[in-house]
């Protein structure tokens, strides 16, 4: 049984990272701009069929994808904070709840009736098969994603930390006023932020795609796990978001193959009700 | 802007409310049946049962049909109703099929009187199934109810179908625990889970010497249906002599299985025995595949192994896969109407039957059968002539011999047939075990 550990700590760290991913846009929207966005899940699914249709109307590998999903994804997330996030900054925060509550069954069912309600699946053009190294095999659907959220949690830490906008982000997350007295325009720091989290969202459904079906309510699965893994990780970080989820990968694969698949949950929210009574800020919060 | 704002937030709101409830013909049946109803209530409001008493020449019998339309078993609720609307069309029009009912139209003994198929989205859950019931009772006033797939569901409403005495006929849930419950109004035409697992360790007694099959895997979702068949698998492998190398229920909503393949392939079972929804079905089946875990054979319990979606989405992967199955169209190929009606479900509902959308059809025909005898769609005269069914095995379309209600509301008749897909259809692999591929080639051989 030991024998398996290898396969079991990666299977860990493939399921982790796409959780990662989830959690990292959370945590910028509620890290940066107080705002839990609801429709996370729905965004990573709007990803999936981006993929699915460029995939069948192309005949080229998802990862071709990746640029340009990034990008529609990003004017997505624009769009949805000046008509929607923005008119309710300033609300309750129970008003922010409904209206991105609201916009995940608004997007779910516009899904369904666009898309239909069928599973799909994406053909995989490049990388298919897998790789056995020593005891342990690795598929290259589960080493695309991985590959992929790795990349863009790296691409988010170098804007977030590395450049003016993202110094911006990181001012405004911390005190709007006092940023806003030294120059930092904070409404463009909050419209840069919700781009950059949706983006991420639509990449990591599009690393789904390689191994995950796609329907319209697959988003609501991976975003109680990506709110869970922001909170175990901390509001607005984003080695945190990506600690939270391998941790939450790791506990899920461990306890599952070697104790008991029904307590895999248990263990996992257990650790998210530990965090959340010693570290209310998560591990990394800010 | 915040008045364009709010204009397009109600619009999107609207429009997603219509998404939630649309399905399939859904809409335009239940426009046209609204004023129906609108007729019905000024005479009697509030007294379903009187108001589906009166009998007239060509009348109109409602049938409602509950059946997840959103969510994610959408796409088989979708297709359950188009099947039935098919059924319903057969019975209703004029078709040179040698089949009870199809070459005269509507039901005879009470004047050509045409059926009615009315939608409603059960959303698969237990709760809207039995909110939904009432609603199609009380503002539907349908005359029988047809569904709901999901077993949960169909237990809540059918409760509440007795309470109404509305008869509720159901072919494709399979759960033990949905007769026995003192039922007068619940009907349950296809085998429960305890005689198709007992039929599935049958077959794997058979093939268990030639494949060297000495322990199963035994895995269940974790609701009614699931936790059913573990807890019958785990009887009839004790009882059998096998080796239980693992056995767990595992969590629908998952966002992975890994460590549920995982543990499947730590035990290194020969056999195994696993129920699933479509969603999970699909994750199972292409994780095993990533990570090379094989089995001597895998018998499912229908559920999502049987959904065509699945085929669609896993492709040449579902081969080798045995089922024990309701249906398939070689079992019936004795029946010369069974193909025509399979053709008749590819052209007009666009998929062809299944094990699950010919068990919802059966139940259809069963209660064409006593709508016949009882010439009346009064929920009393219609339960009376359900509990006196007697359908011979040529006059249906599942592979049994016949249809007759035990006290329980069970139909005695109901059974199983192995099957094992094959050149990407299920084809009957019982009696003749030669036909059936054990020990399956492992993923890497295909």
């Amino acid at each position: 049984m030991l024998a398996l550990l290898p396969q079991v700590l990666l299977e860990g760290v493939f399921t982790g990272m796409i959780i990662a991913l989830i959690a990292m846009s959370v945590s910028l929207t509620w890290g940066v701009m107080y705002i839990i966005n609801f429709a996370q899940g729905e965004i990573l699914m709007l990803g999936m069929f981006l993929s699915y249709y460029f995939t069948l109307a192309t005949g080229l590998d998802p990862l071709v994808c990746l640029p340009l999903c990034g990008v529609v994804m990003y004017f997505f997330g624009v769009l949805i904070y000046k008509l929607l996030i923005r008119r309710v900054m300033k609300s309750s925060t129970l008003s922010q709840l409904l209206v991105t509550y609201a916009l995940s069954i608004v997007l779910v069912n516009v899904a369904q009736i666009a898309f239909g309600p069928a599973y799909k699946t994406v053909d995989t053009q490049v990388f298919q098969g897998s790789i056995q190294v020593g005891n342990v095999l690795i598929a290259w659907s589960r080493l695309v994603p991985l590959l992929i959220c790795v990349f863009t949690a790296l691409a988010l830490y170098i804007v977030i930390n590395k450049t003016n906008i993202g110094r911006s982000i990181k001012a405004t997350a911390l005190n709007r006023d006092a940023a806003s007295l030294v120059g930092v325009n904070a409404e463009r720091a909050y419209t840069v932020c919700m781009g950059l989290a949706t983006a991420a969202s639509g990449i990591g459904g599009v690393a789904l795609t390689y191994y995950f079906s796609i329907y319209p309510s697959v988003g609501s699965v991976f975003m109680n796990f990506g709110f869970t893994a922001c909170c175990i990780g901390g509001m607005g970080s984003i080695p945190g978001a990506v600690i939270g989820g391998i941790l939450m990968g790791l506990i899920d694969s461990i306890v599952g193959t070697f104790f008991n698949v029904s307590l895999k949950y248990v263990a996992v929210f257990a650790l998210f009700i530990l965090v959340v009574y010693k570290r209310p800020k998560g591990l990394f919060g800010w | 802007m915040k008045k364009v704002l709010a204009v397009l937030l109600a619009a999107a709101m609207t429009f997603s409310l219509v998404g939630c409830g649309g399905a399939g013909g859904e809409g335009k049946g239940t426009e046209k049946k609204t004023e129906d109803v609108g007729t019905e209530t000024a005479d009697v409001p509030g007294d379903t049962k009187a108001e589906s008493s009166g009998q007239e020449a060509g009348e109109t019998i409602r049938v409602g049909v509950l059946y997840p339309l959103t969510g994610n078993n959408a796409t088989a609720g979708m297709e359950s109703v188009k099947c039935l609307e098919t059924a319903a069309e057969l019975i209703n029009g004029s078709y040179d099929i040698d089949f009870p009912g199809a070459k005269t139209e509507g039901i005879q003994s009470m004047g050509g009187a045409k059926i009615e198929i009315i939608a409603a989205d059960s959303q698969a859950s237990a709760e809207v199934s039995a909110t939904e019931a009432e609603r199609l009772i009380t503002e539907e006033h349908v005359d029988a109810l047809i569904g709901c797939d999901i077993s949960s569901c169909t237990k809540t409403a059918s409760a509440v179908a007795e309470r109404y005495g509305v008869p509720f006929i159901n072919g494709e849930s399979s759960s033990d625990s949905l007769v026995g419950r003192g039922l007068d109004y619940f009907f349950h035409v296809g085998p429960n889970d305890s005689l198709l697992v007992a039929s599935s360790f049958d077959y794997l007694d058979k093939i268990r010497e030639s494949a060297g099959i000495e322990s199963v895997a035994i895995c269940g979702a974790d609701d009614d249906s699931g936790t059913n068949f573990v807890n019958f698998c785990e009887k009839e492998a004790k009882e059998r002599g096998y080796t239980i190398a693992t056995q767990f229920t595992y969590t629908q909503d998952a966002a992975t299985l890994s460590s549920e393949c995982m543990k499947l392939k730590a035990s290194e079972a020969d056999a195994l025995m696993i129920f699933a929804l479509t969603g999970p079905a699909i994750l199972f089946l292409q994780t095993m595949q990533d990570m090379d875990i094989n089995f001597k054979t895998m018998i499912t319990a229908r559920g999502g192994f049987i959904a065509t979606e699945f085929f669609d989405t896993v492709g040449d992967a579902s081969e080798y896969i045995m089922t024990e199955n309701t249906w398939s169209l070689d079992s019936v190929s004795d029946k010369a109407f069974s193909a025509a009606i399979n053709d008749l479900c590819i052209e007009k509902a666009g998929c062809g039957m299944n094990g699950n959308y010919a068990r919802a059809m059966q139940a259809f025909f069963v209660l064409c059968d006593a709508l016949e005898r009882a010439g009346s769609k009064d929920g009393e005269a219609l339960k009376d002539a359900l509990w006196a069914t007697d359908m011979d095995g040529s006059a249906l379309i599942c592979p049994w011999e016949g249809v007759k209600f035990d006290e329980d509301g069970q139909n005695i008749y109901a059974g199983g047939i192995m099957t094992q897909v094959q050149n990407g259809q299920y084809v009957t692999i019982d009696p003749e075990v030669e036909q059936a591929v054990v020990p399956v080639p492992a993923w890497k051989d295909r």
